[in-house]
């Protein structure tokens, strides 16, 4: 495999306490390329295997059929290095808050580049420039104890302490899973934001439609343990049928542009905005008149 | 219509572990009629559920008075009719769960009434069934869905049959599907048994399910009304940072660009019906 991709995924099964009475199929056959530098939205109902399947790329579920490249290498070969791995791919959980314990945000963050080593003026380096890619100010915020942030600040805080080990692929699942609209902006814009101004992989765990139309270059949709559908948000939404059958939807301005195609009206309805319907709409209207 | 709750003047105050002073309410006046399904949305902060903590005396007014069917809930000797009548289920399905099968999970609250144990059996079952979860009766609880433990909780309420749920975000951590079970079980409650509903919610796809919202702002509404004529107010709601519901706001970005099309549009097939009109000769 070559180093063009940041993850490559081929023939991926993976059946849950298998060789058990018990045992069922979480992933069949799953094959994916993500190129480095990509962000990826991963969507699909609650037991599609999204989550199953993120868990195999930082080795917390063993590959136990297929294979799977991390910045070209084999994680499943022998004598690869998993402790590499999971600074090399941060996974932020759901719920992230729930995994923030230390007493203070300075100790939280530190304590993933603690364990690869760090200590003294790089260790709080690396903390300094975590907390400026999730927009909380350092001198304000790393003695505060985490009992005092609100839901957004303990959520920048899980995911600085990801982002101090210095990944090079970010996988996040759910990051707005329970936050208020305001909140949930501030989290993807600064996310997008990170991706941008570091060039990090991202892979954005989702059930919302619009997040994923505002921010991702691919999007993999599974389904019942496999891939159903994957490509760009604007190709994909067109999709409407199919997405509607998976229990998922499209945004619904995608919605009203493929309701007048069908009434007649000739738009093109690969929108993934407001404005960018309304432009559209208008230039059809200007256009009648 | 007659009113089953009705809100006079309600401030609430409290102070933070810091000391610091905080005004969570300011002077609502709020009538909730009989049977209606009121929805309250509002950003974090709000007050949205301050105020529905005062709708079944979980908090008391500071100033004002709320009477829940006549009764005012900060008269203590009041406290257990007004629990009564109005439930709560909150956003957090894991922490409501007190019991090891479904069925005791409902029965804790009638059975903290003192209620006769064969009058307990027929509310269970009715409330069980009456959130389509009788065929879970015995199941452990851990094992559910997220929106199958919310309909658990919801019919835990239904058991004490009241005349009000109020729920507190009961779809923050619910996936899409699960979103839409609990919402449609609380709109059946409401149509079929006239169960009056307060629901709080960050999503504007379920207020718009509601009859009347109220939005909030700094303890105070800033905003009510009908679904479409609230949400037509894109500008305001922006500012508050809460959503509006894409249909309603493309209509707005149109009619501003000067199409002649409504505002008070919440349906993608009516919004498309509008359309059609002016695009097709």
């Amino acid at each position: 495999m070559t180093g063009e991709f940041a993850i490559v995924v081929k023939n991926l099964s993976y059946t849950y306490k298998a060789n058990t009475p018990l045992a069922s199929s979480a992933l069949h056959d799953i094959n994916l390329e993500i190129s480095k530098g990509q962000f990826v939205a991963i969507i699909g109902q609650t037991g599609s295997g999204k989550s199953t399947f993120v868990q195999h790329l930082n080795g917390l579920i063993p590959t136990s059929a297929g294979h799977i490249w991390i910045d070209g290498e084999d994680i499943g070969a022998k004598g690869y290095n998993l402790k590499n791995l999971r600074h090399k791919v941060g996974l932020v959980f759901q719920y992230p808050e729930h995994q923030v314990f230390e007493e203070t945000v300075f100790a939280d963050i530190a304590f993933g580049p603690k364990n690869q080593g760090y200590s003294g003026a790089e260790l709080e380096r690396k903390v300094q420039r975590a907390m400026e890619l999730v927009k909380l100010d350092f001198a304000e915020f790393k003695d505060r104890s985490p009992l005092e942030l609100s839901g957004g600040q303990l959520r920048r805080v899980a995911i600085a302490g990801v982002l101090a080990m210095e990944p090079s692929i970010m996988i996040l699942d759910e990051p707005t899973a329970g936050l208020d609209p305001q909140t949930r902006d501030e989290i993807l814009e600064q996310i997008g934001r990170l991706h941008a101004e570091t060039g990090i992989t991202v892979l954005l765990v989702s059930h919302s439609m619009e997040d994923v139309a505002r921010l991702a270059d691919l999007v993999v949709v599974f389904n019942q343990g496999r891939i159903a559908l994957e490509g760009s948000p604007r190709e994909l939404f067109q999709h409407e049928a199919e997405l509607t059958a998976l229990g998922l939807g499209v945004p619904e301005v995608v919605r009203v542009m493929l309701g007048l195609k069908a009434k007649g009206v000739e738009v093109d309805t690969r929108v993934l905005s407001v404005p960018e319907a309304a432009e559209e709409i208008i230039r059809r209207w200007r256009k009648d008149a | 219509m007659a009113a089953l709750i009705r809100i006079e003047n309600l401030s609430h105050r409290y102070v933070t572990r810091g000391g610091e002073q905080v005004e969570a309410l300011r002077g609502i006046d709020l009538t909730i009629e009989e049977g209606e399904f009121l929805a309250i949305v509002g950003h974090n902060g709000s007050g949205k559920s301050t105020l529905a903590k005062h709708l079944n005396a979980l908090l008391l007014p500071t100033e004002g008075k709320v009477w829940v069917d006549g009764l005012d809930t900060a008269d203590p000797q009041n406290l257990w009719q007004v629990r009564q009548r109005v439930g709560m289920v909150f956003q957090n399905p894991d922490n409501q769960i007190v019991a090891t099968t479904v069925e005791e999970d409902v029965a804790f609250g009638p059975e903290n009434l003192g209620i006769d144990p064969a009058e307990i059996r027929r509310r269970v079952d009715e409330a069980l069934a009456a959130v389509g979860m009788a065929e879970y009766a015995l199941r452990p609880p851990h094992n559910l869905s997220g929106g199958q433990k919310q309909r658990v909780a919801i019919a835990g309420v239904l058991a004490m049959r009241p005349k009000c749920i109020v729920l507190d975000e009961p779809t923050a951590m619910l996936d899409p599907v699960g979103r839409a079970e609990v919402l449609r079980t609380v709109q059946e409650l409401n149509r079929t048994e006239r169960i009056t509903v307060v629901w709080i919610t960050h999503f504007m796809s379920e207020a718009a399910a509601s009859d009347r919202v109220c939005v909030m702002d700094r303890g105070r509404i800033s905003l009510q009304g009908a679904p479409k004529q609230v949400f037509a107010n894109v500008e305001k709601l922006k500012q508050l940072h809460l959503d509006v519901p894409q249909v309603t706001e493309l209509a707005h970005v149109l009619k501003k660009a000067g199409m002649p099309v409504s505002h008070e549009v919440l349906d993608k097939e009516e919004l498309v019906e509008q359309l059609v009109q002016q695009l097709v000769g």
